[in-house]
């Protein structure tokens, strides 16, 4: 007894020692280290043995405030305005709901499985916007005494049906699609990653009228007008709902760089402001979290924008074409109509949140995505699944409608890279080339073979703007490879080595989700110009050349790989150069020199093929051919 | 409500010995002394028995004579809920062989 006393003793001692020698900064006296952190309007936490979520609510109250009149406090009761948090914390184990209410404060603890959350809100509304849950909600979820059970499957065939309603379109599907995203949006925090939507089509084609009803529907919804990058920042922080842009521009712009990195919900973005606490201009820097959903609508189809912002933008983003047409319902649908419906989706979220988190844990692993693609349809495959397989069937179809548009753009410059490497010598299974050898490479792939000179210019100045020396060292380190020492001839000279195994592991990875790859956009004439039909005139030749590139590669994965396979020129012009392309090429040009076909990419072979074979002649006086 | 948490197997082993109280640590003292003289159960058993409260709460709730009473039954029942929360928490942090000694 006399040992247990004297080791309680010494406990005390060290904390009383570690009381006096806590480290002294100035006047400052640290003690707790600066720990977890989290929106508490945002709120997902994923314990131990807890699951938290919050929801946010605005309510009118009566608050006591102690006012000094005379010297004395008075105690006064006055009616003010405040914002609600319903926390709500799921026992894994037992599976038991338990909810608490805090007013939402700038900074706030929440007290946890023996951990202090610091929950911190830099941007607070004063006021609310009318698409939050109502208090009443609020009240019957926190009591739950009076709450009502909500299908999933009912609501979601509410909002489908009034989607159908009040928007046209000549897809089915998109009603279902536009009903499962409502719903998803309550689950947003869950997801790692949330799509973007993108709508376009032309004017009239019932963008905004999609906007307006799905602002009806989507959580904390607010339909944005024209909008400044610093206001959307602060707006996402404080309200963290379902952003929808209307009509916007953005081509070229940076600002939609900014709804992306808002696809992914851990992204920061700093931002500088003006330190008031000191008498010298001082600055700070904020953190600002943009993930949201963001809906966000054009009439500008993806194409159109920039290359650079191309890819960043289809790779997180679900675009869907608009159709012109006239919706059953003509008046625009009022945010009050649906009032019910709504509070029916925030007492479901509440109700099946811990489903939708153990849904997207069985799903990751089960759907046959990779990749961002996975993290885009994660979300909707998860709530969809939680309503009926069907729906998740149908969405699955949908999924893979809209990839065939996206894949055409998507990778781009990897599947390129990757067929210029196929098309080098390979010995022994093995590829080995310098970057200036597989820069030329690329150059004959993209212009070499242009028929028309004005053509062969433009793609000659494409490909200088976006195929330096340099762009294609990054990305072969992009995809991992590196140079290699290597011996030829006596000489040591630094090559990238790459096996056939590895690039065929590539191919698999980046042409994976694409059926028919030919749709790699710089390429597309030459791939047009091997469609079936337009060889039919030249079906023998044609089979020929089938033939010899399936004899170059034979591993081809698509009709893309039918297309460029090895690159010297004469093989190429023998593939990508039908005869009766040279002879139009004669007709339009008035004849053309030998030099001038060769250099356009007819090589000697196929034109003393074609005098033989009496399609075109040779005239000595001018030294040019001509098409008979 | 105060809560001290034991372990049923160190209950189990000094329950026989109470006798011999004097020639014990200062926390088997305590806790012998909490035994003999209070009243114990299982947390789980506690936690049942509040979740039969918390039915007929609401049976009572939906009850057309206590209508004007339901918001003292909503009250009665988050009042509950937040005592079985923290016999959870004291559950979580002490797992099922324990027994809790209610003062």
């Amino acid at each position: 007894m006399k040992r247990k006393q004297s080791d309680e003793a010494k406990k005390i001692n060290v904390n009383i020692k570690n009381q006096k020698n806590s480290l002294r900064i100035e006047n400052f006296i640290p003690h707790t280290s600066d720990g977890y952190r989290a929106s508490p309007i945002s709120l997902f936490l994923n314990l131990e043995n807890y699951l938290i979520i919050s929801e946010l609510s605005y309510a009118y109250g009566i608050e006591k405030r102690i006012k000094i009149v005379g010297g004395r406090e008075v105690e006064e009761d006055i009616e003010t305005l405040k914002p609600i948090l319903l926390i709500c914390k799921y026992n894994k184990q037992t599976k038991e709901k338990f909810y608490e209410l805090k007013l939402l404060k700038s900074e706030d603890k929440l007290e946890i499985e023996d951990l202090n959350i610091s929950l911190v809100q830099n941007t607070i509304s004063k006021v609310g916007i009318p698409t939050l849950m109502k208090y009443k909600t609020l009240e019957t979820i926190y009591t739950e005494i009076e709450n009502k059970n909500i299908s999933i499957k009912e609501i979601y065939q509410k909002l489908k049906e009034t989607y159908e309603k009040y928007i046209y379109h000549n897809n089915p599907t998109f009603y279902s699609f536009l009903a499962v995203y409502s719903l998803t949006t309550y689950f947003k925090e869950i997801f790692s990653a949330f799509p973007v939507i993108y709508f376009y089509g032309t004017f009239g084609c019932g963008k905004t009228r999609t906007l307006q009803t799905l602002n009806c529907f989507c959580h904390r919804s607010f339909l944005w007008g024209f909008q400044t990058e610093a206001t959307t920042f602060r707006y996402v922080d404080a309200i963290r709902g379902t952003l929808l842009i209307d009509n916007q521009i953005f081509r070229n712009s940076k600002e939609i760089l900014n709804y992306l990195l808002g696809y992914k919900k851990d992204s920061l973005i700093p931002r500088l402001y003006k330190a008031k606490s000191f008498k010298k201009e001082t600055y700070e820097v904020e953190f600002f979290n943009p993930s949201t959903a963001y809906v966000l609508n054009s009439t500008d189809s993806p194409d159109k924008f920039s290359s650079a912002l191309l890819e960043q933008f289809l790779s997180r983003c679900i675009s869907i074409n608009l159709i012109k047409g006239e919706p059953v319902i003509k008046e625009d649908p009022k945010l009050e109509q649906f009032t019910s419906i709504r509070e029916d989706l925030y007492r479901l979220k509440f109700q099946i949140f811990e489903k939708v988190y153990e849904r997207q844990n069985e799903l990751i692993k089960s759907i046959n995505l990779t990749g961002r693609e996975r993290e885009l349809w994660l979300p909707i495959f998860t709530v969809a699944s939680l309503i009926s397989d069907e729906v998740l069937k149908e969405m699955k179809k949908y999924q893979k409608e809209l990839n065939e548009i996206v894949s055409e753009n998507l990778y781009k410059r990897e599947k390129i890279l990757i067929k210029a490497i196929e098309s080098l010598d390979c010995e022994n299974d093995t590829y080995k080339f310098t970057t200036t050898e597989l820069h030329q490479s690329i150059r004959n792939m993209l212009v070499a073979n242009a028929q028309d000179l004005i053509v062969r210019d433009e793609k000659e100045k494409e490909f200088i703007k976006f195929w330096s020396l340099r762009s294609v060292g990054s990305l072969l380190k992009n995809l991992g490879f590196k140079k290699k020492s290597i011996r030829e001839n006596n000489n040591i000279s630094k090559k990238y080595i790459i096996y056939k195994s590895e690039l065929e592991e590539l191919k698999k990875k980046y042409f994976e989700n694409v059926d028919s790859v030919v749709t790699v956009d710089i390429l597309s004439e030459h791939i047009q110009e091997n469609q079936p039909s337009k060889f039919q005139e030249n079906s023998q030749k044609t089979q020929d050349f089938e033939s010899e590139n399936n004899s170059i590669c034979p591993n081809n994965l698509s009709t893309l790989s039918t297309v460029s396979t090895k690159i010297d020129t004469s093989q190429l012009s023998k593939k990508h150069k039908e005869p009766i392309s040279i002879l139009r090429f004669l007709i339009e040009k008035n004849g053309a020199s030998l030099e001038e076909l060769i250099e356009n990419g007819y090589d000697r072979d196929l034109i003393e093929k074609l005098k033989k074979g009496g399609s075109i002649k040779f005239d000595s006086e001018t030294d040019k051919y001509f098409a008979v | 409500m105060k809560q001290i948490a034991i372990t049923w197997d160190y209950y189990q082993k000094n329950k026989g010995v109470v006798k011999a109280i004097e020639r014990r640590s200062e926390l088997t003292k305590k806790a012998l002394e909490l035994l003999k003289n209070h009243k114990f159960t299982w947390i789980e058993e506690l936690i049942y028995n509040k979740k039969e409260h918390l039915e007929v709460l609401k049976r009572e709730y939906t009850k057309p004579e206590n209508k004007d009473f339901r918001y003292i039954l909503s009250l009665d029942f988050v009042q509950t809920k937040k005592q079985i929360e923290s016999l959870r928490s004291l559950q979580l942090k002490y797992p099922e062989k324990y027994v809790l000694c209610v003062l």
